[in-house]
């Protein structure tokens, strides 16, 4: 494919270059004068900017490749929109909760924006050269992310665990690419399918991918690769953990799937092995161990493995079809994750020693906070896949696609991991309605309903109920998000 | 889908005055800690009206004697259809014939008693309680009125959510030192697991019927009449029948019951008992026979024996407890038992007999569980080892003990009587030997009956109750330093002897009357009932015993919507 450099042909990338434009915007004002609020909003403002143009564009454009390594489709489009906005409720909670540390607390904006600008390259990457940028991209500063607020132990722990296994991760996918690029001879996902249909067997060449899929699995935290996930949500600030459990993982799903669709992949026998086995233990592991967690943040790190186990599941039991699926059950899961870490985070401050993570702190929570114990029912509902949530419908709709796959086991696992998982949502759920304790623990802010956190908390919460009553106009979005190949 | 039918904007309302009403129940926590209940009252008498309404407006008498074709669809009295998520089908789409207008009528009825016998009985986070009740309620009324199967699945999941926190908050610890919360957890592990089971059922049900008309939908009238490849419809049948049995409670399926009866509060027993466990039946009635019917007969042996083994098993298992609400509770496992064999005879009689058996153990199940939550207000155990000589103490309340305890025991007068004798002589003709086995049951309903009036009302009083009469303002002297957490019983009425107990006041009176004289018109004139639901069996059982479209259904009946 020639490639010409000129402005125009960018355009489809506008919202990567707005995001670092506001990322440098977000520098030179702290060069100018330290503001918080100041470089929040500006953040704010571009990523809501970046937001605009994907709608705009979602409306006007049509599917466009940018020098062959970026794919601006309907998909990444979707994926792109659900980014940005998981991104900017990760800045809004980022803004409550670091306002009263008292170190530098404006950089947190630039590491956010750099990283979604590296999220937003990985969901259009159609090459193996642009796949490894954006995750590095999206990588890289997640590390700074993670153990921004150092003087917690736990999270320079996090910060370092990560970087050492996500390192190990890269590493791998490397690898995985040198193979492949050396059985095809092209960087390029869709000339590689090309070069993969062909000859299905190559060891070479499910090497390869078996590696790539290795390193996505670590990103994606799915079993076995899982064992970093607790201990890093643990760690993290809990607006930071929101963002690894939402942006991060969304953006290097995308790519997975991306992958595993234009290269053809998935018509790989071994392949659909590997991923089925990922994701039954994904489903039973992340359950299992979720029921004994007695720690909030570490229950929703288990959860989130599973829950990324049902997606797969979605996707080896229906293949190339179930892509409406998993963006259904991506928004909702996306949703419901932020829901979820956003109590736990408006609950929270850096200083507090520990954050409010241990179930006993949210023990009776309703009868002093009632409506944001309303926001975590309604989050907790939502993973547990009860009618009313968006969690309902993404569940449904993970059955229909098991049962248009004809996979009668793998819906077994679905059926065995949600009892598995009711138990402990269930768990979390009536904690909060006991009678409260005596001492007065961890609370949250008198006024967090009013805040930009605490209104963008109950936006969500509303948004998953609306979604579960009335989720046809999100299928009708999954349903265009499409992946247009070449 | 063409709408050949007016839109009935009650049956929306059916289920939604219960939602809105719960959630101002809620609000209204803030301002009195009685509005709730009044709301909840309210609200709960408003749909009971409805019903009534439906039921007076309804042609339902008149065309219960015009004999039902096989092969045509159902004729429902109401309907109310919007579209949904039209990418798959999915619609809001109600439905009401007698049979659901009864089932909705009796839950409309026991929401109402279930927020009376509440008044006295809830004191901590009232405004929540009554969200919860209601919620619970509009989930099951949904359930009864749902035909679209998305729908009804949705509302089947959907109160078990409320349920299991009326369960987990407000009730009681078990006698066998497992918390309400083990009961509750155990309860919506075992329904909702089995509901997923169901779920793979519908779709796989849906997409069947896709392959063939070419058109995704969710709806019962669409889906009735799917033809299975070999194996399937036996399989799906499973899956529908796993779901409900759980909840009914088939006996191997039965274990979240006698926890989570035992250790509900009073209204939540009564939810339970007395409407929760027949949408299972409702379930079985009007989907899985309808839908399957030759794998339904297939099953039908299995699924009658179960049935058996159910009456005996849960009436031998009540006789031995000692916790007066798993008595009652194991009874529901034992009537269920007659049910299930009812629904798979299916004829006529036997299903009319299984309508007048619902409504009649609904009443009386609903009323015991009542009166175990009367007595634990006076005496202050469950423990039937504790009770007794209550007989003489308190002018009413034993002798509607009696009244109901034979009730349940299916003594002639009351509607249990009829129904038991409509399935055991419907059935007879097909399955004798069933019939015979299960009539030898009626013995041991005998036993367990008795045994609970004779260690509830008469022998000596033992020694707890003499603390409970202590608590009881019976010893005036003692009274003093045990009024503290008594006081919002003990002063119902003024103790007629040294040995009295508080005995009922109006409002328990009234509900209680309420119910007997249901049971005795159901026992004396159950044609009021019968005529009612008679167009909806007969369908039923022509749709089970002589399949509705044995052959492909044309493309054209796929708009049949009457």
């Amino acid at each position: 494919m020639t490639t010409e450099l000129n402005l125009v042909s960018l355009l489809p990338l506008m919202p990567v270059f707005i995001v670092s434009m506001t990322s440098i915007l977000v520098m030179l004002l702290i060069s100018i004068k330290r503001h918080h609020t100041l470089s929040a909003t500006v953040t704010v403002l571009g990523l809501n900017a970046a937001l605009a143009w994907i709608i705009f564009y979602f409306m006007n454009g049509s599917p466009a490749s940018v020098m062959g390594l970026f794919m601006i489709d309907g998909f990444s489009l979707f994926y792109m929109a659900l980014i940005l906005v998981a991104g900017l409720a990760c800045c809004t909670l980022s803004h409550a909760y670091i306002h009263d540390y008292q170190d530098n607390k404006e950089e947190l904006y630039i590491l956010l924006l750099i990283a979604i600008a590296g999220g937003l390259l990985l969901v259009s990457a159609q090459n193996m050269a642009s796949f490894f940028i954006g995750l590095e991209l999206l990588s890289v500063p997640t590390y700074g992310l993670l153990a921004y607020t150092h003087e917690r132990n736990k999270s320079l722990e996090a910060g370092i665990k990560y970087m050492v296994l996500s390192a190990t991760a890269s590493a791998s996918i490397l690898m995985g690419m040198a193979f492949l690029y050396a059985y095809s001879g092209t960087l390029d996902f869709h000339q590689l399918g090309v070069a993969l249909v062909a000859t299905l067997h190559e060891p070479l060449a499910v090497a390869g991918v078996g590696l790539i899929l290795v390193g996505l699995a670590f990103k994606l935290s799915l079993a076995p690769f899982h064992r970093w996930t607790p201990d890093v949500y643990q760690g993290a600030p809990a607006p930071i953990a929101t963002f690894l459990a939402t942006v991060s993982k969304v953006a290097v799903l995308a790519l997975t799937l991306r992958f595993l669709f234009s290269s053809g992949a998935l018509a790989m026998e071994g392949v659909r092995v590997i991923l089925t086995i990922i994701a039954v233990l994904s489903v039973i592991i992340g359950n299992l161990l979720a029921v004994r967690q007695s720690n909030l943040k570490r229950l929703l790190g288990y959860s989130s493995i599973a829950h990324l186990g049902y997606i797969l599941i979605a996707l080896v039991a229906a293949g190339m079809s179930s892509l409406p699926t998993i963006n259904v059950y991506i928004v909702a899961y996306v949703l419901t994750t932020i829901g979820a870490f956003g109590a736990v985070a408006l609950m929270s401050s850096p200083y507090d020693g520990d954050e409010a993570e241990s179930l006993a702190d949210y023990r009776g929570l309703f009868w002093r906070r009632p409506v944001l114990t309303a926001v975590l029912t309604v989050m907790m509902l939502s993973l547990a896949g009860i009618p009313l949530t968006a969690g309902f419908i993404a569940k449904f709709f993970v059955m229909l696609s098991a049962v248009t796959g004809a996979a009668w086991l793998l819906l077994a696992v679905v059926i065995l991991g949600s009892a598995i998982g009711l138990y402990y949502y269930l768990r979390v759920l009536v904690v909060l309605y006991m009678t409260p304790p005596e001492k007065k623990g961890i609370d949250a802010q008198r006024n967090w309903g009013i805040q930009a956190g605490g209104v963008m908390v109950l936006l969500t919460s509303l948004l998953v109920l609306v979604l579960g009553v009335y989720p046809a106009p999100l299928i009708w979005l999954a349903n265009l998000a499409r992946i247009v190949p070449h | 889908m063409d709408l050949q039918f007016q839109n009935n904007l009650i049956l929306p309302l059916l289920i939604l005055i219960p939602f809105i009403a719960g959630f101002l129940c809620w609000i209204a926590e803030k301002v009195s800690i009685r509005a709730p209940r009044w709301i909840a009252l309210f609200g709960m008498a408003l749909t009971l009206l409805l019903t009534i309404q439906l039921w007076m407006n309804g042609n339902y008498s008149a065309s219960a004697q015009t004999l039902i074709q096989a092969g045509t669809p159902p004729v429902w009295q109401a309907e109310f259809y919007m579209p949904w998520i039209p990418q798959l089908g999915i619609s809001i789409h109600l439905a009401l014939d007698g049979l659901s207008l009864m089932m909705v009528a009796l839950t409309a009825l026991l929401g109402v008693l279930a927020v009376g016998c509440s008044w006295g009985e809830i004191q901590k986070h009232v405004g929540f309680f009554h969200l919860n009740l209601l919620w619970s309620l509009g989930g099951v009324i949904g359930v009864f009125l749902a035909i679209d199967m998305f729908l009804f699945f949705f509302f089947w999941e959907m109160m078990l959510v409320p349920i299991y926190f009326l369960i987990a908050l407000w009730g009681h610890a078990g006698s066998n030192g497992r918390s309400r919360v083990y009961a509750a957890t155990k309860f919506f592990i075992y329904t909702q697991a089995s509901g997923l089971v169901m779920l793979v059922g519908i779709l796989t049900l849906v997409l069947l019927n896709y392959q063939q008309t070419h058109r995704l939908s969710f709806d019962y009238m669409m889906l009735l009449g799917t033809q299975f490849p070999p194996g399937f419809e036996y399989g799906l049948m499973l899956t529908f029948f796993v779901a409900f049995a759980v909840k009914l409670p088939v006996v191997p399926f039965h274990g979240w019951l006698p926890d989570a009866h035992a250790q509900a509060p009073t209204a939540g027993s009564v939810d339970l008992a007395g409407i929760l466990i027949k949408t299972a039946a409702y379930g079985l009635i009007r989907f899985v026979l309808p839908l399957f019917p030759h794998a339904s007969a297939e099953f039908a042996p299995i699924a009658m024996t179960l049935g058996l083994i159910g009456v005996f098993y849960g009436a031998w298992v009540a006789f031995i407890q000692t916790d007066i609400k798993r008595l009652v509770a194991y009874t529901s496992v034992s009537h269920m038992g007659f049910i299930l064999i009812a629904l798979y005879a299916g004829n006529l009689m036997t299903m009319q007999g299984l309508m007048v058996q619902m409504l009649a153990h609904g009443l009386s199940s609903a009323a015991l569980f009542i009166m175990c939550g009367q007595i634990y207000e006076r005496l202050h155990t469950r423990d039937l080892r504790q009770m007794g000589g209550m007989w003489g103490r308190a002018r009413y309340l034993p002798v509607f003990m009696i009244f109901f305890s034979a009730a349940l025991l299916g003594i002639p007068g009351t509607g249990n009587f009829v129904g038991e004798f409509l399935i055991l002589l419907g059935a007879f003709g097909q399955f004798p030997w069933y019939v015979v086995l299960a009539t030898v049951s009626l013995v041991l309903a005998g036993l367990y009956s008795l045994y609970m009036i004779h260690q509830t009302l008469f022998g000596q009083p033992h020694g707890a109750e003499e603390k409970a009469d202590v608590h009881g303002d019976a010893h005036d002297d003692h009274a003093d330093t045990h009024t503290t957490h008594t006081e919002s019983h003990a002063h119902d009425s003024v103790p007629k002897s040294a040995f009295a107990i508080a005995d009922l006041n109006a409002r328990e009176l009234t509900m209680l009357i309420t119910m007997a004289v249901g049971l005795v018109w159901l026992g004396l004139y159950p044609q009021t009932v019968l005529d009612t639901s008679a167009q909806s069996m007969q369908w039923i059982s022509h749709a089970y015993h002589t399949p509705l479209f044995p052959a492909l259904p044309p493309l054209t009946s796929g708009t049949g919507v009457h």
